[in-house]
């Protein structure tokens, strides 16, 4: 049963890791402009979760000062969701600068294939 | 107090979000803004420097919104941050001189974007903050894939495509290591996270120095992860290839080896292992540039090629070896700006497109630009007693002493190498013979200038003695701002 409590612990970054792994994988593999920028977002987003998972602590809740039964001692630790915001505010901005230049690829090549898109080498 | 070292940042990130207003009152102001922001750079950094020479050359920092370290983010301005803002607005400065009548069609966001590459470069070399480094990091990244797209024809944009994608990884690298370094030490300032950094449990450690090594090593051009930057090179403007090439790469290089050294403390083992790629780099950059014929291309492989010596240089640990890196830092910043803009003013004088025959014979039509760049060339092969003599002359010592000696044979191979396809270049545009290729004679002084500055710099290192005594001390210094992490720390926390 131990090994059950452990992935079920850690579920969180299996969860992370697997997206990661998905990511990598379309990245790596595919060929599709559009497929590999999804792949691109599959691995931020799992970093993402990575990130709010370090600062999770199991049944302690959001540090929001203003109610008052809320204390340091049963609160988590916030820094990685401020740090995630900004990571996701950047993966939006590299998002859309590659959905334009893919758009602009398209335009100039007439196909999202990068295998065919060859004037340097890829 | 030096509390408006921030307008270092700050007053940049003010105008180019200022130029698109700019441009509605009228359509050609905006090409000036640069000049004018790079400018004020250039004074504040010249101020800060004799700050910093008033207090004995002891490093501060700025507290911002006055929260104290490890609480906010604090900047850290010493002798090596100075001497990178130096570079980085001296070379912007002539860089936005030189585009004022270059970029074709250049728009209101060209110079946007342009200003905001800086900003970001900036903002590396004087963080004293992880995750803001990670903002700047990344700040510097997306204007530079939208730079490198600017012309919008087929390989700029495949260039950009390539560039996205691969620092997008690089980014993902980084921000793990990071995200892994904040769970193990609980905090994001580099100073508080190296005094905690030898409590972290050894597997934890190596794997996000890894992650960060990768990620880094990405931006850094270092070999196995670089095949986007001759690309990226020749497709992007020449403005912006200078930048690349002179600046984006020297603070990628100085946050690379700041993350090592401060964050990390890496030991012998690791620094060893990134002078074998520094050495991989520069002997790849080298020979691949021997066979290329677009003059670009070659002076990208060149650009890698100083990267990798710049790279042994450094991580050779010894206070001589990194002193002489930051001075090649210098030299090829300067070099490869005369390179470059040089370069690009012959080519737009003549039809083709960028072949290094295409110039054949130029310096009969284009005696000076062809004059200062031999010039330039013959500095950057290490010819005593100009400044590239001196700078080879501190790494090849400071290798030698720690005792490596095949390094040094493969470093002078390298320079061989370097002068075989250098020296090519200057017959080519020296031969006498009738010249074929259409020319139409477009002296322009605005791209004059910069080029004569950008030369009047290297004699200024090369012939003045009492100046290079000095100058040596200050490198010293700023070496050792880089390697000694106590001080690091007892300035930023407080003894």
């Amino acid at each position: 049963m131990s090994w059950v409590e452990t992935v079920y612990n850690y579920s969180y970054f299996v969860g992370a890791f697997g997206l990661i792994m998905i990511g990598l994988y379309a990245v790596m593999v595919k060929t599709n402009l559009i497929k590999i920028l999804i792949g691109i977002n599959l691995i931020d987003v799992g970093v993402n979760i990575f990130l709010v998972s370090l600062g999770y602590i199991k049944g302690k809740g959001a540090p929001i000062f203003s109610n008052a039964s809320v204390t340091p001692a049963n609160s988590i630790d916030p820094i990685p969701q401020a740090l995630v915001l900004t990571a996701i505010v950047i993966g939006v901005a590299v998002t859309a600068l590659s959905l334009s230049v893919i758009i602009k690829l398209y335009q100039h090549y007439k196909t999202l294939d990068i295998s065919k898109i060859r004037e340097m080498r890829w | 107090m030096v509390d408006y070292a921030i307008l270092l940042i700050a007053l940049p990130l003010f105008a180019a979000f200022l130029i698109p207003l700019v441009a509605m009152v009228n359509k050609n102001w905006p090409k000036y803004i640069p000049i004018l922001v790079t400018a004020f750079n250039s004074v504040l950094s010249i101020n800060l420097l004799l700050y910093l020479n008033a207090h004995n050359g002891t490093p501060f920092i700025v507290k911002i919104g006055g929260f104290i370290p490890p609480f906010g983010i604090n900047l850290f301005i010493g002798y090596l941050a100075i001497i990178l803002l130096m570079l980085i607005s001296f070379v912007g400065l002539m860089i936005s001189l030189y585009t004022i009548n270059t970029v074709k069609d250049a728009e209101s966001r060209y110079y946007m974007l342009f200003i905001l590459l800086l900003m970001g470069v900036t903002g590396l070399v004087i963080t004293g903050d992880l995750f803001n480094m990670f903002v700047f990091l990344e700040i510097t990244s997306i204007s530079a894939y939208s730079l490198t797209a600017y012309k919008r024809d087929g390989l700029s944009l495949e260039a950009s495509m390539k560039y996205i994608l691969i620092g997008s990884l690089a980014s993902v690298f980084v921000l793990i290591g990071i995200g892994v370094i904040y769970y193990s030490t609980h905090t994001l300032n580099i100073a508080d996270i190296s005094n905690h950094i030898n409590t972290v449990p050894k597997y934890i450690k190596m794997f996000s120095l890894s992650m960060l090594l990768i990620g880094l090593a990405i931006e850094a051009e270092l070999f196995p992860v670089n095949g986007w930057v001759p690309d990226v090179y020749q497709a992007s403007p020449t403005p912006v290839t200078t930048i690349f090439s002179s600046i984006v790469v020297k603070a990628t290089i100085y946050v690379f080896f700041r993350v090592l050294f401060t964050v990390f403390r890496a030991d012998l083992t690791v620094m060893n292992f990134v002078m074998g790629l520094g050495v991989i780099t520069l002997l790849i950059g080298e020979i691949s540039a021997l066979k290329q014929v677009n003059i670009k291309r070659m002076l990208a492989y060149s650009s890698i090629g100083q990267v990798g010596l710049i790279v042994i240089a450094i991580s050779s640990y010894s206070s001589m070896g990194v002193a002489g890196g930051i001075y090649q830092m210098i030299n090829h910043a300067i070099f490869k700006g005369i390179l470059f803009l040089g370069t690009a003013y012959m080519i737009t004088s003549v039809s083709g497109t960028g072949k290094i025959s295409d110039l054949k014979g130029i310096a009969q039509k284009m005696p000076i630009s062809s004059f200062i760049v031999s010039f330039s060339i013959i500095a950057l092969l290490g010819v005593p007693p100009l400044t590239g003599f001196w700078a080879k002359m501190m790494i090849l010592s400071s290798v030698m002493s720690s005792g490596h000696q095949i390094i040094v044979a493969l470093i002078l191979f390298a320079t061989v190498v370097e002068a075989v396809y250098y020296l090519k270049f200057i017959a080519v545009i020296y031969d006498s013979s009738e010249i074929t290729n259409s020319f139409k004679s477009t002296i322009k002084f605005n791209k004059i200038v910069p080029i004569v500055l950008f030369a009047l710099t290297i004699i200024l290192f090369s012939v003045v003695p009492q100046f290079l005594v000095k100058f040596q001390d200050v490198l010293l210094k700023a070496a050792n701002e880089l390697t000694n992490v106590s001080s690091y720390i007892s300035i930023v926390l407080g003894s």
